[in-house]
């Protein structure tokens, strides 16, 4: 079991290193023998030598410096979509969309990112049909267009300093994206089983007491202000 | 006519307000009311200083004051939590006359990073004094590239910038008249980062790989892109050695200052500090003798007592990592057997947000220096704070895990080995102290 974190040091604003580092104890408490490669601009990578390909938030400015570099890498990149697992959280999931700005993006769904002077921040619940209710703080300047039908999320709650529409994020194929912000999966652990699931047959029952501790706490809190 | 009647409603309103123990914003939101001008209208003291910055603002504005009234001047100074353009304007009519000159040799803001723009579009400092840039509350903030925008818009030619070039986007700031205030290399500094994260990995001007030559710590240091010409400037005023375990520093290699506060965290407040003063030809022998074992009086720091224990409290800023590496690493330094104690229970002060993405930025390992013998966890967000320990380098057996303020602080009165540092937030601070004995 191989995890590819892509652009570690440069797209890591909120501390979303931490889904890499609790996927892997995750897998490995399943029995995986889990390696994580740490990569960034200009190293050399082949996508198709990984089961799961994680990238987090970066500023406006690091996220295109990281767009210019996976655009060059496009066809391995979107090979990889074939097989792999694929989760990119905060603005990093705009580089897979058809543009930003002016800039030209991965194409792979269809996602329009325009970015303004303002940013749009504040704390969410959303919905997703398959794993349920997941937690979380989106932190960003831009605004979507995207096609409903790949939505990963639908909004349960989130402040009204959020300018999103009902659906938030996106899923092609096993490829995920989500604006939501730092150890998403750390912070949600029915969003972490359904993506450990992914990778392991018989699937092991384990609690992680502070995790869950953690999720229904925020959860409370988030509905609390939904009154 | 309005000018005086902003001036005369202000100076009622905030006398009124003083004897109701009323905030200070009050009185200019009114003045601004009845002139909205006025800021442009007073008529300003030869020297107007502003400080802002992520991090050491309220401790570099004190002991600035503290140096210029040992000088002989008259200063006038904004409290902590007034910087906003309504309590400047509270500030600067209620030390002015009648006919709005404001009667002190100098004005001494602390402005916050977000709101200097709109302050400094009716007047412009003399002096700006600029910090640091770090992740810093960054639900309200984005991060510190989109505040780094910020602050440029409060930047104004006629404006002498004090910056701290160690940290490379302040040290790209600039006016016509810059000068730079730096650490040279020390015992305690480091070739490569040691952080989780490193916002110095890439140049802030053409994203190009940075190099370091040493780091103080997280991004601060000195550096060179390798694709460009960016590089730290070379510092005017500088801190030739630093001795935190004796507890002192050099001025440039010819002035000492004994720290009450042996961190190098508070070595740049003092360098800030000595930089500015310097730039307003106050002599060195004055601000060393003022900075002298200097005890910050911000309440910053509490000593208390529990159960005959003795501990102290680091107030630390949630959603801010780097503040709280600043108190974890005094813990880990400390010269003898330690208990912390770190409670998360309400993130911020003013707004309600369930954001922890920020606890996985902090540099945890600290804790698992061999002289801390206990962790004690504590808050609402308690569990947060446990699963994120649970990755850092430490023994997680010592760490003990209680959600409720009151019984933890009840077993950190009876458990607790050597030395306490309580660590956390204005937003939480009292929490602590309403359960135990300060030390006046």
């Amino acid at each position: 079991m191989r995890i590819l974190h892509l652009y570690y040091d440069l797209m890591n604003l909120y501390g979303d290193y931490g889904n890499v580092v609790v996927l892997k104890k995750h897998l490995t408490d399943q029995g995986l023998e889990v390696e994580v490669d740490k990569k960034t601009l200009n190293d050399e990578i082949d996508f198709n030598n990984y089961d799961f390909i994680y990238c987090g938030s970066g500023t406006e400015k690091n996220q295109l410096i990281a767009l210019k570099d996976l655009l060059k890498r496009k066809d391995n990149f979107v090979k990889a979509t074939d097989k792999a697992v694929i989760l990119f959280t905060g603005n990093a999931m705009e580089l897979l969309g058809t543009s930003i700005d002016d800039n030209e993006a991965l194409n792979l769904v269809d996602m329009k990112t325009v970015s303004s002077k303002d940013r749009y921040t504040g704390d969410v619940i959303l919905n997703n049909k398959d794993f349920g209710e997941v937690v979380g703080f989106i932190n960003k300047c831009t605004s979507i267009t995207t096609d409903k039908d790949n939505s990963l999320f639908t909004y349960i709650f989130k402040d009204n300093t959020l300018n999103d529409g009902e659906v938030e994020g996106f899923r092609f194929k096993n490829c995920f994206g989500t604006h939501v912000i730092g150890p998403v999966l750390v912070k949600n652990p029915n969003f972490m089983k359904y993506i450990v699931k992914m990778f392991v047959s018989d699937y092991k029952e384990i609690v992680y007491l502070f995790e869950e501790d953690s999720y229904n706490v925020t959860l409370k809190a988030l509905k609390e202000r939904m009154k | 006519m309005r000018k005086l009647l902003a001036i005369i409603t202000c100076k009622v309103l905030r006398v009124v307000g003083k004897a109701l123990g009323k905030g200070s914003s009050l009185p200019g939101k009114w003045a601004l009311k009845i002139d909205k001008n006025i800021l442009s209208e007073v008529k300003l003291p030869k020297y107007v200083i502003a400080v802002t910055g992520s991090n050491g603002k309220t401790s570099t504005v004190e002991m600035i004051k503290q140096i210029m009234e040992n000088a002989g001047l008259k200063v006038a100074v904004n409290s902590e939590g007034s910087n906003q353009i309504e309590g400047v304007t509270t500030l600067l009519l209620s030390n002015c006359n009648l006919s709005g000159e404001v009667k002190a040799d100098a004005v001494l803001l602390e402005s916050d990073e977000r709101y200097a723009r709109h302050s400094f579009k009716h007047f412009i400092p003399t002096h700006y004094v600029i910090t640091n840039l770090y992740r810093d509350q960054l639900t309200r903030n984005g991060h510190h590239e989109w505040i780094y925008d910020i602050i440029q818009d409060s930047i104004h030619e006629g404006s002498k910038l004090i910056l701290n070039c160690d940290d490379p986007l302040i040290n790209s700031y600039a006016t016509s008249s810059n000068v730079y205030f730096g650490i040279d290399r020390y015992k305690d500094s480091t070739d490569i980062n040691t952080s989780v994260y490193d916002d110095g990995a890439y140049c802030p001007k053409c994203k190009g790989k940075m190099r370091y030559e040493y780091r103080h710590y997280n991004h601060i240091g000195k550096y060179e892109c390798t694709a460009c010409d960016y590089k730290r400037h070379e510092p005017d005023y500088k801190i030739t050695d630093v001795n935190l375990d004796d507890g002192y520093l050099i001025i440039d290699e010819k002035y000492r200052i004994n720290l009450a506060l042996k961190s190098i965290y508070n070595a740049y407040n003092i360098l800030a500090a000595y930089a500015l003063c310097r730039e307003l030809n106050i002599k060195s022998e004055t601000i060393v003798e003022s900075l002298n074992n200097y005890i910050l009086k911000n309440g910053r720091v509490v000593e208390f007592t529990i159960n005959g224990k003795r501990g102290t409290l680091l107030t630390s800023k949630h959603e801010n990592s780097i503040s709280y590496n600043q108190s974890l690493r005094v813990a880990a330094n400390y010269k003898g057997y330690v208990t912390a104690i770190i409670m998360v229970d309400a993130i911020s002060r003013k707004y309600f947000t369930s954001e922890t993405s920020w606890l996985w930025d902090i540099d945890f390992d600290f804790l698992g220096s061999d002289n801390i013998k206990e962790v004690i966890l504590c808050g609402q967000y308690a569990s947060d704070l446990a699963e994120r320990l649970q990755y850092a380098k430490m023994n997680f057996n010592k760490v003990h895990i209680e959600k409720d303020i009151p019984k933890a602080i009840e077993y950190l009165g009876e458990e607790a080995i050597g030395h306490i540092f309580a660590i956390t937030c204005f937003s939480d601070q009292h929490k602590l102290l309403n359960r135990v004995e300060i030390v006046k």
